[in-house]
């Protein structure tokens, strides 16, 4: 049977193009038409992914919604490959890059108890990436001591002590990255901060033994560098001045390009000032820095130095002229120039200038509003009414003090920025005796910042208002039953059940 | 009057005006677009089409073992471990399968090109177009269609290069001149041979005699020849940019960009390449060809 001649050619080139679209559409479609690749190239491809969603995060203005969408990528990525390490070559390493990418990308959006846990993590899973297992140990140990974690912070810090500067290891480890070498000091730095004087010592001794031996080994002139700089902190630290002044004055000799010598210059300046207690001799050496290296970053430093010594002399017009210039020359210095502005406003007021000195705080919270000074400026400006019992003017600088706060919390600034105003909004309305909005406030902002830990505490101190300047012994308890409940099983929840005991047993 | 002479002088009249050179061009291509109401006429293309695809999905999903060393091999530097990795596997493919494209092109596609000829040609006479009988005719002449391939290739991909060498170390508007340079002079060289597998497949010509004569036309009837070549080009060119910003699209968007960008290249390379071979034929069979004493391919048989 022969086919009409319009239905052969049709059918033919139909066929054609069908199995063209097909073709291209297999191609296309993800999933579709290829072979399952190896788990260790779907493993690179979540991971490319994970890190797309993360390039797109902006950190000042942190997104919720996208953080959660690149956290939980991470985790998918470590709970669907890590069991599969052993058997396949290379997954190893990209969930270890995951487990640290994860944490990092907790500790930047402040999840330090998250980003703790996670570090270990890796350092436990990172045994065939040596660069990353220190990376973890050594990250985990430093978040450990940002939030206020000593014991942590000394366990985990002599555990990289031990296990990479020890014996022959301390030049392959600074290798790796030579922030490493600071070890030792970071924990005679928590050895004093907890007033336990022997362990300091003991830790500034082996960071000199450690030091001492990469400045004398063939390592690279740079790490070598690095090391005498180590040291003259480890004298600095240990208060061995003579030692430091020596240290300094050798490496002068040594390092004597304009790169080094104003830090040098600045680094003797100090001991002048702090270990010998010679003001003069201080600022000698600072206006040396400034008018033999004025475009050095130590000039703007050592002019604000200079001016502090000079207010504490009571020599307000040297003191303005050294703060002045800072204001006039170092402009784009950053935080520099702040510190100068708020010292102009210190001195005047100490001069009793009151106008001048207002309007120095003023323009440090509006030039530079989310800088520690200018969160503090306007509480100053009222702690001047406050004492000097102008009570509308106490009353106007308050009300001030709570908009710029407020402003501050707002969405348009980063997290850690909000967190800050959200602390002076609370000092404000204590300052104020507003005493139940104070408590509210305090009580809300653990829901608004679940991932600041150091809110969770507010409980405690909302109870205490309650019961101390309220009166409302029922309420406090209250508070502390739900925050006991809330944290089960911390030192929180023991010290909120200790203070809850209480209140029910003088009931 | 000879016929020769008033053709001559119809192409020099062409030759000097710009809009009738660009009117004959268009009906041309108008031509070879009503042909596709048989569309049997574009089936060779769209054969080669599923043939490209295959080749990328191969590719996809071969990226370890044998198939990884054989795609390796057309670009220097990258070994077989590297197209196991994720995105690499997707970056490089722009780069393997365009060089592995460019050996199909010279030993395999000139068939193509030769059937869609033969069909073309079959389909302006009013013949019935046979798919086997055009890749059979396209078969027998594979020698000269190869041979034709393998010089215009060459002295296209030679004058883009060179443009592209010269430019690799200018910047700004001097860079774009260049390249644009060797582009055009791609198509110009593109355009002289654009009559060379007609004369193969419808003459009966051999390769070198095909050259000569469809260089010759091509001259005669260059500025509507070069409208032919330059128009379906154009359509490519976006195709052709965003080619050169692919990888960084695929780095910020998906790598899976990759793909998509190659697929529709392809289409874009699909029509382009039909539209300039069945029009280079309209043209061609529009005018009186003598055709070499004992050369006679029936194209009106079947």
């Amino acid at each position: 049977m022969r086919t009409s001649a319009a239905g052969n050619p049709i059918r033919t080139v139909l066929l054609t193009a069908a199995a063209a679209v097909l073709t291209a559409a297999i191609t296309i479609c993800p999933g579709c038409g290829s072979e399952e690749k190896s788990p260790t190239y779907e493993a690179e491809k979540a991971l490319f992914e994970a890190r797309r969603y993360a390039g797109e995060l902006t950190f000042p203005t942190l997104n919720r919604e996208f953080l959660d969408r690149t956290l939980t990528s991470y985790r998918k990525i470590i709970e669907d490959y890590a069991g599969d390490t052993g058997s396949m070559e290379g997954l190893d390493l990209i969930v270890v890059t995951a487990q640290m990418e994860l944490a990092e990308l907790e500790f930047r959006a402040s999840m330090f108890e998250n980003a703790r846990k996670d570090f270990l993590h890796a350092y436990e899973i990172a045994g065939n990436v040596p660069a990353a297992r220190a990376n973890a140990l050594w990250s985990a140990a430093f978040i450990s001591r940002e939030s206020g974690d000593t014991a942590e912070a000394l366990r985990l810090f002599a555990k990289f002590y031990e296990e990479y500067l020890s014996g022959e290891k301390i030049l392959d480890t600074a290798r790796l990255n030579r922030r490493y070498l600071l070890t030792p000091i970071r924990i005679a730095e928590i050895c004093r901060a907890t007033a336990d004087a022997g362990c300091a010592g003991k830790w500034l001794g082996e960071a000199e033994m450690t030091y001492r031996h990469v400045i004398r080994s063939n390592a690279s002139e740079e790490l070598r560098k690095e090391a005498r700089y180590n040291l003259v902190s480890t004298c600095l630290l240990g208060e061995e001045w003579t030692k430091a002044r020596n240290t300094i004055r050798e490496m002068r000799k040594i390092y004597g390009n304009q790169a080094d010598i104003p830090s040098l210059l600045y680094l003797e300046a100090r001991v002048e000032l702090d270990g010998f207690g010679d003001r003069e001799s201080a600022v000698s050496v600072f206006d040396r820095i400034v008018t033999e290296h004025p475009r050095s970053k130590e000039a703007p430093t050592a002019l604000l130095m200079k001016g502090n010594i000079l207010l504490g002399e009571g020599r307000y017009d040297d003191a303005a002229a050294a703060y002045n210039r800072v204001l006039d020359e170092y402009r784009d210095t950053g935080p520099e120039t702040v510190e100068a502005a708020w010292q102009l406003a210190i001195l005047e007021e100490r001069r009793g200038n009151w106008i001048e000195a207002s309007l120095h705080y003023k323009s440090v919270y509006t030039n530079f509003p989310t800088t520690i000074q200018g969160m503090e400026a306007p509480l100053r400006i009222a702690a001047h009414y406050s004492g000097t019992g102008e009570t509308e003017a106490l009353e106007a600088a308050y009300e001030r003090a709570a908009e710029h706060y407020e402003r501050l919390s707002s969405l348009q600034y980063s997290e850690t920025i909000r967190i800050v105003a959200e602390e002076y909004h609370v000092r404000t309305l204590i300052e104020q005796e507003r005493w139940e909005e104070a408590a509210g406030r305090l009580l809300a902002l653990p829901g608004r910042y679940p991932q600041y830990h150091s809110f969770k505490q507010n409980c405690l101190m909302a109870a205490s208002i309650y019961e101390n300047e309220l009166g409302d012994a029922g309420r406090a308890a209250e508070i502390l039953q739900s925050c006991a409940a809330k944290y089960p099983g911390t030192p929180l929840a023991d010290e909120a059940q200790k203070q809850f005991d209480r209140i029910r047993g003088s009931k | 009057m000879s016929k020769a002479v008033i053709k001559g002088s119809a192409d020099a009249a062409e030759r000097r005006s710009l809009a009738r050179s660009i009117s004959s061009a268009f009906r041309a291509f108008h031509a070879s677009l009503t042909l596709l109401i048989d569309p049997r006429v574009a089936a060779p293309y769209l054969i080669y089409f599923v043939f490209q695809m295959l080749l990328l999905a191969t590719y996809l999903a071969g990226n370890s073992g044998p198939l990884a060393r054989l795609w390796a091999l057309p670009v220097g530097g990258v070994s077989p471990e590297t197209l196991g990795h994720y995105p690499a596997h997707l970056l490089l493919l722009q780069p393997i399968l365009g060089r592995v494209e460019m050996i199909l092109e010279i030993f395999l596609r000139s068939v193509f090109h030769g059937a869609t000829v033969y069909l073309v040609a079959r389909a302006m006479r009013h013949g019935k177009p046979s798919l086997p009988r055009a890749f059979s005719a396209a078969g027998r002449r594979y020698p000269h269609l190869l041979g034709i391939s393998v010089i215009s290739s060459a002295t296209v991909y030679a004058a883009v290069y060179i443009g592209v060498w010269l430019s690799s170390d200018m910047e700004g508007p001097a860079m774009y001149a260049v390249l644009g340079g060797g582009i055009a002079a791609g198509l110009i060289i593109q355009s002289l041979f654009v009559y060379a597998i007609p004369y193969v497949m419808i003459n009966g010509s051999s390769a070198p005699a095909a050259m000569a004569s469809g260089i010759s036309l091509s001259l005669r009837t260059f500025t509507k020849t070069l409208f032919v070549v330059a128009v379906p080009f154009m359509l490519t060119v976006p195709m052709i940019l965003l080619d050169m910003k692919a990888e960084m699209i695929a780095l910020q968007l998906s790598p899976d960009f990759m793909i998509h960008n190659h697929v529709a290249s392809r289409v874009m390379e699909l029509v382009s390449t039909y539209l300039i071979t069945a029009s280079a034929t309209v043209i061609f069979l529009a005018r009186k060809v003598d055709r070499p004493a004992g050369t006679s391919l029936d194209i009106g048989a079947g």
